[in-house]
């Protein structure tokens, strides 16, 4: 007797099964949907008189009690420490030549504006103003163009959503700002901030625009291509 | 079947020294090899294999392939040469678990 084989309507019907019980993303269902079709039909061979969802049930089953939960948590980690190293290969660039020459470019004009005596609390504000604002206008645009996507193909990536949401960083890009009033009030008391301060205060504020900037406009301007590199299906999906 | 408890820990070096034998191998692939080369005696769970390809794969131990195999999309793993590397070390180490283990159950032998 020749075993029975999973059908192209199955298969469709397993990326529902899914997406049903909470798989959002494709990457993840691709991979759950092979594994529970290589199962159902090896439950076939041993059982062939079983429906198709009685043996997808038994599958199932041998996900325990919560499923594919701990998968798709595990999943969303192992993408997490990637973006993470993504982050890093390309903060490493600005410190490599040539661009190490505009992050020298960056610091010293963040360290002449520091500088100005009397003027450096509103420096400050105007500069944390201006990376908020940037930052919030391109988080706004982000998560249009991640709708967008999602309207015309019904596919979610893991990682493409961590890229169109900055890794949630974007949202949490005012926290430093505790961090300097602190810091001003601990080292300038009333009157200025001295040499070494502005120092690592300009060195401070120049790698955390610079961390901005990667997870907001470096890391989505190359997301088609690292989609590719991350995901071999997406390039058979395009 | 053996306290699975016990093996948990050694799951990942399973998974690179499966690898390390074959080319590439997908998920169930490696769950159905386990089981018959230990008889039966090690059955590794769904919800523990994926977690742990995952982790490996975001290590950079592990590369993945995709092919259309019977009307569905299949992943397939292989390992990375910084994988391959790492395969070496955590045999040793698991060997030299297994050595003190044997150390601690029968000390006359020593």
């Amino acid at each position: 007797m020749i075993p029975q084989k999973i059908t192209k309507t199955q298969i469709e019907l397993l990326y529902k099964f899914t997406r049903k019980h909470f798989v959002e993303h494709y990457d993840v269902q691709t991979e759950l949907v092979d594994h529970l079709a290589n199962d159902i039909e090896q439950i076939w061979q041993e059982k062939p008189s079983l429906s198709f969802d009685e043996a997808k049930d038994i599958s199932f089953k041998k996900f325990g009690v919560f499923g594919f939960m701990g998968v798709v948590e595990a999943k969303v980690a192992a993408m997490n420490k990637k973006y993470w190293l993504l982050i890093r290969r390309f903060m490493k660039e600005f410190f490599q030549w040539p661009q190490a020459l505009s992050t020298l470019c960056l610091f010293l004009t963040i360290n002449l504006v520091l500088s100005q005596e009397g003027y450096q609390e509103i420096s400050l504000m105007m500069i944390f103003g201006l990376v908020i604002i940037g930052m919030f206008v391109q988080l706004f645009r982000l998560r249009s163009i991640l709708k967008k996507r999602l309207r015309l193909n019904d596919k979610k990536w893991i990682l493409e959503e961590m890229v169109l949401n900055t890794g949630g960083m974007a949202g949490f890009s005012y926290m430093p700002f505790q961090f300097i009033v602190q810091f001003i009030i601990q080292f300038g008391g009333d009157g200025d901030l001295g040499v070494m301060a502005i120092l690592l205060l300009s060195l401070f504020l120049s790698i955390y625009i610079l961390l901005l900037y990667t997870v907001a406009f470096v890391i989505p301007s190359k997301m088609t291509e690292l989609l590719e590199a991350q995901y071999p299906e997406y390039k058979m999906m395009a | 079947m053996g306290n699975q408890k016990l093996y948990k820990g050694s799951l990942q070096t399973i998974i690179l020294k499966l690898l390390s034998e074959n080319d590439k191998m997908y998920g169930y692939e490696i769950t159905q090899k386990v089981k018959a080369l230990t008889k039966g005696e090690l059955k590794i769970t769904e919800g523990a294999l994926y977690p742990a390809l995952h982790k490996l794969e975001a290590e950079g131990l592990l590369d993945v392939e995709v092919a259309k195999v019977d009307n569905r999309l299949r992943k397939y793993y292989k390992l990375t040469e910084s994988g391959s590397k790492e395969t070496v070390n955590r045999l040793a180490q698991l060997e030299e678990f297994i050595q003190t283990m044997q150390h601690l159950l029968n000390p006359k032998l020593t």
